[in-house]
């Protein structure tokens, strides 16, 4: 009894691993800090969604691999489902034609922007 | 992908959580990522046609009925395989709320890079700059040669959208186990 | 959920269980690299990338990993081992010295500008920038 009463009290103190997330942003915000002394926000951006992406994935076990396998070999089609959903929410590209006129002055002008 | 255990999103997330063994998954898709690179051109030279991408046809609107349309043929013939395998189909509420989450995240990441969210590219240039750094030789191929590809191997790491993302999911992965290595720090604790 | 409940006996790993996973882990990552260039992206890349842009190429490529999908599945031994000491010494190593390394590329490297990938810039018919076919065979 008293070894079950330790593992709850074990785990209910090892509620977070606090060093582990305590690196884990401060990683974080080194590289954010870096880009915006840059003055490029949109990177900073993309640093901390792709943190949000990762955080997400991990607590809901998102995983395509899985959802592949178990369509396959059980004909469990959650995962693929939830795949769907996914596709349906996500953004869409335009075209890649037409990009390539309004973007080829852009292109020039990014190239010839380098410090 | 089934042989590694992770697909390019799933090696990110499972890096970050501590993985050893997907540490040499990622290893090896970087650098075939850049093999694959190098041989793109001779692949493309194969032939090919253009895109073809429903918007062209159809219109915008047209072109995300058709997506939308898609998904649901795709949907229904995912639950009839499930029906017939009588296996189940609905997904798990924490599977939906990823989904949704997810795709939201796929929105952010388009609004900021200008360009849907891509995973794999910043492995061709992580790769491809470690290869330039330890071989004076690497030539950078046709396809790294290209405007974007050069200044991508050029540039800072942290110039690259695909890059920036993957780099941010690896740290959003390694702080989000910081529950799980808790408890597992716990039970490892009292052995 | 299989691969946690196939993992759980594994508390006296065999070396050569091991090396299979390790080299599986290798094999996959490089075929996965490999096929992810030639085939313009992963399963968010080219997947959801395309299918939700409403390009073909999305399902092409799922009609196309299907069978590789089954292929793979076929090959893969279920192991998948805790990582022992060594490799998390081994791992804190990479991610410390990766980090540093990072930072000094940054640190000595020209930036021009908003971040962009190849396929901002003209010419790109893919996310790696590579040319559109037509415009190739000029």
């Amino acid at each position: 009894m008293s070894s079950v009463a330790e593992s709850l009290v074990a785990r209910a103190r090892a509620r977070l691993d606090w060093p582990f997330l305590i690196a884990s942003v401060l990683a974080l915000a080194v590289l954010v800090a870096l880009v915006l002394v840059d003055g490029q926000p949109a990177a900073a951006a993309l640093l901390a969604f792709g943190f949000a992406l990762g955080a997400v994935f991990l607590k809901t076990e998102f995983s395509f691999t899985a959802s592949w396998r178990r369509l396959i070999v059980r004909g469990q089609a959650d995962g693929f489902l939830g795949g769907l959903l996914l596709i349906a929410i996500a953004p869409r590209r335009r075209s890649f034609q037409s990009r390539r006129s309004s973007l080829a002055s852009a292109g020039r002008s990014l190239r010839s922007g380098r410090r | 992908m089934q042989l590694a255990n992770g697909c390019g999103s799933g090696t990110l997330y499972t890096v970050g959580g501590g993985s050893g063994r997907m540490l040499i998954t990622l290893a090896f898709f970087i650098a075939g990522s850049v093999i694959g690179s190098l041989q793109l051109p001779a692949f493309l030279r194969l032939g090919g046609i253009d895109p073809v991408l429903a918007s062209n046809y159809l219109g915008p609107w047209g072109g995300l009925a058709a997506t939308w349309l898609s998904l649901g043929l795709a949907a229904l013939a995912g639950v009839a395989i499930a029906k017939r395998r009588a296996a189940s189909f609905a997904p798990s509420r924490r599977m939906v709320l990823g989904a949704i989450l997810i795709g939201l995240l796929s929105i952010a990441v388009f609004a900021a890079g200008h360009h849907p969210w891509s995973v794999t590219f910043g492995f061709t240039v992580w790769g491809a700059k470690i290869a330039s750094l330890l071989g004076r030789g690497f030539v950078p191929g046709r396809i790294l040669a290209m405007g974007g590809p050069k200044r991508a191997l050029g540039d800072s790491i942290l110039s690259d959208t695909s890059s920036l993302t993957d780099l941010g999911m690896i740290l959003g992965a390694h702080g989000g186990d910081c529950r799980q290595r808790a408890v597992r720090r716990a039970i490892r604790g009292r052995r | 959920m299989a691969a946690t409940a196939a993992s759980a006996p594994f508390a006296a790993q065999s070396v050569a269980a091991a090396e299979i996973a390790l080299a599986a882990a290798a094999l996959g990552g490089l075929l996965m690299g490999w096929g992810a260039r030639l085939g313009f992206g992963c399963n968010i890349g080219a997947f959801v990338g395309g299918v939700a842009s409403g390009s073909l190429h999305g399902w092409v490529w799922f009609a196309a990993a299907l069978p590789g999908c089954m292929i793979g599945i076929k090959l893969r031994r279920c192991s998948d081992f805790r990582a022992s000491r060594p490799m998390r010494t081994v791992y804190a190593i990479v991610f410390v010295v990766a980090f540093a390394a990072l930072i000094a590329q940054h640190l000595t490297s020209p930036s021009s500008g908003r971040p962009v990938s190849p396929e901002d810039f003209a010419g790109a018919c893919a996310p790696c920038g590579a040319p559109c076919p037509s415009v190739q065979k000029k």
